[in-house]
């Protein structure tokens, strides 16, 4: 599930300013901390954060533009070289 | 016995000054029902794990001695504790990196040091063994014998876009002769 709700998250929230800094951690699949710098170049806790609701919505869409383009989240083909034997080839 | 170990016919001889005898490991991450930590964030470091020190009248570090799982080799071996940290990164540029650090986050016992990058998922088995240091100076086992210390291990995504992950942290002690 976490694969799932990183895409989801990146793919909905990948250009806002507060909600593209983020961290899951936590006992269940929806649990996202939105997060901001502390001064200290240290991840703190942001006042802003997502409700499951919202959680459930970006995977929703999530799983709805994956399924029109399913390479989305997908390694480019140039990348996919390092999941083979390929790196071998003279 | 000049130096003989185990009498006649044993191959104590065999083991060098320098030889790695045995190991003691201990997972300290992950600490609770979560499968692992992400973060699609860039270069703010995380807290996601401790070394737990001393604690209350009862609370053992994994280092005390005797009572610990790793406690002071006997006379004669030496110790030196590594750290294993294993994930991934994802998305195209997540980059991962970890570090640890002493309570106050003034002394680094390992300095930031890259685990995994590029596209694979945070999930992955890409691991990094690092040697603890010293806290400047002070060695790990000696930093987790007051009560409430604890040394936190940090990680953070240095890239750009995409996610870096940890699904797994393992204290090692190894002991040596």
């Amino acid at each position: 599930m976490s694969e799932i709700l990183i895409n989801a998250i990146n793919h909905k929230y990948k250009d806002d300013p507060i909600r593209s800094q983020w961290i899951l951690r936590g006992p269940n699949w929806y649990d996202v901390e939105i997060v901001q710098d502390d001064g200290d170049g240290n991840a703190k806790r942001s006042a802003t954060q997502l409700s499951k609701a919202e959680v459930e919505t970006a995977v929703e869409e999530w799983l709805v533009a994956k399924a029109d383009d399913p390479t989305l989240g997908e390694p480019p083909s140039n990348e996919g070289e390092q999941f083979g034997q390929s790196n071998f080839k003279g | 016995m000049s130096g003989i170990i185990g009498g006649v016919g044993s191959k104590s001889s065999l083991i060098k000054t320098d030889k790695h005898y045995r190991s003691v490991f201990a997972d300290i991450f992950p600490n609770h029902n979560g499968v692992g930590i992400q973060t699609g964030t860039q270069n703010l470091w995380v807290n996601f794990a401790s070394i737990q020190g001393a604690y209350g009248s009862y609370g053992r570090s994994l280092c005390h001695d005797p009572d610990g799982l790793m406690p002071i080799p006997p006379s004669g071996f030496s110790e030196a504790f590594y750290i294993t940290v294993i994930g991934g990164t994802g998305s195209g540029s997540g980059i991962g990196q970890f570090k640890l650090l002493d309570s106050t986050n003034t002394y680094e016992a390992i300095s930031p040091t890259y685990y995994a990058d590029g596209y694979y998922a945070y999930g992955a088995q890409f691991a990094k063994t690092v040697k603890v240091g010293t806290f400047n100076g002070i060695a790990l086992r000696d930093k987790l014998t007051a009560n409430t210390s604890y040394c936190p291990l940090w990680y953070r995504n240095t890239g750009s876009t995409g996610y870096a992950g940890i699904t797994r942290v393992i204290l090692e002690q190894r002991i040596y002769l």
